[in-house]
């Protein structure tokens, strides 16, 4: 039955008990602990912990802990690590990485020496050519290595050896490039542009937004400046929409 | 051929697309482009593609075809013409360049494009701001 609680009267004042007022609060506590009062607390509490414990082991809460459910990126590193299927995608991946970062690098260096020394490109066109064609070609070849590699190779040596091979093909790719003519664009902005063309400004490929029409991708040429194929996003259906002369 | 466009307001998509149509891959002679800020009026010379259409298996497909009709395009009530031109890839190209898309039109505004680019710039751009749309392209 519920039962109103009454207001509590004020509390008078505690004064100090004259026969206990010399004594400390230590030693207050250690006659607390012998006292009877205490004694059966503690046995009241004892006896509840036994009952909880009794409890939880019919509810099978004793012993080992359950493990834990993982969550949904535990289980998606746990497959990249451990299937076949998972390893060889993690090696491909990896591999990929490592020759387009090493491609790339190897490429702008020789592409920068190729084209200083190569009339009509220039040491930055020549660089940015060779680091474009270089990154192209050295993610192919780090694909091929971690594709080709055991599914369990450590990722650290599948990023070295498709490094190494990246390295190489983009710096062999990247200077041949340049040395044939070919150079690469950059420009920021809204209207922001990269791409490859030949030295006689023949275009190759290039990607960027136009200030009117948006985004856009252009492959090979007409004439010098003009390319042969644009192909522009749009938001409206069909969603693209092309300029081919 | 004579068309003529006047809209108060911003025209549909569709009459933007219908002029797309006659002056897509026309080419421009850049240097006889004329604004007589007077009148408030800009021409463009073009070289326009003939167009034709062919059934295909997906249907009816636009067809431009070699020959050349010499046209005008020529837009009225231009308050401010802003005129953007690479000079010496243009001189490279013979001072023709060719249109992107036909002209794009807005309610304040009408521009033109060629689809020439150097690195990724337009090597010309036509941007006209009109006080109403009043566009008219002429056979000559």
């Amino acid at each position: 039955m519920r039962q109103t609680q009454q207001p509590s009267s004020p509390r008078p004042p505690r004064y100090p008990d004259p026969e206990m007022a010399d004594v400390t609060e230590s030693e207050r506590l250690a006659q607390y602990k012998q006292s009877a009062e205490y004694q059966a607390r503690q046995e009241r509490y004892r006896q509840w912990e036994a009952q909880q414990a009794y409890q939880r082991y019919r509810q099978g809460e004793w012993s080992d802990p359950r493990p834990q459910p993982k969550s949904w990126w535990q289980r998606v590193g746990e497959w990249f690590n451990q299937s076949k299927t998972g390893q060889r995608i993690r090696n491909a991946t990896v591999g990929f990485l490592s020759g387009l970062a090493a491609g790339a690098v190897t490429g702008a260096v020789g592409g920068a020496i190729v084209g200083s020394l190569a009339g009509g490109v220039g040491a930055g066109p020549g660089a940015l050519g060779g680091a474009i064609i270089g990154g192209i070609t050295g993610s192919i070849s780090g694909l091929v290595t971690g594709l080709v590699s055991q599914p369990s190779t450590p990722p650290g040596r599948v990023a070295v050896n498709a490094a190494i091979w990246g390295g190489i093909t983009g710096l062999l790719a990247g200077v041949g490039s340049v040395a044939a003519g070919i150079q690469g664009f950059a420009h920021g902005g809204q209207a922001w542009h990269i791409g490859l063309e030949t030295a006689s400004h023949l275009n190759i490929v290039h990607i960027g937004v136009h200030t009117e029409y948006g985004f856009h991708i252009a492959f090979g040429a007409v004439r010098p400046y003009a390319a042969n194929l644009h192909i522009y996003l749009q938001r409206v259906f069909p969603f693209f929409r092309i300029w081919h002369p | 051929m004579s068309v003529r466009i006047v809209f108060l307001n911003e025209p549909p998509l569709l009459v933007e697309e219908m002029l797309s149509l006659f002056t897509n891959y026309a080419d421009i002679e850049v240097g006889q482009i004329r604004y007589d800020e007077e009148k408030k009026r800009v021409e463009i010379p073009l070289r326009r593609k003939v167009v034709d259409f062919e059934k295909t298996f997906f249907g009816r497909r636009t067809k431009y075809h070699q020959g050349e009709v010499r046209s005008v395009l020529r837009i009225e009530h231009v308050e401010r013409l802003d005129f953007k031109k690479i000079e010496n890839a243009l001189e490279k190209m013979g001072g023709l360049v060719t249109v992107l898309f036909g002209p794009k039109i807005d309610e304040r505004k009408i521009y033109v494009s060629s689809a020439e680019e150097e690195r990724g710039k337009p090597i010309v751009e036509i941007t006209m701001y009109i006080s109403r749309v009043d566009i008219e392209l002429v056979d000559l």
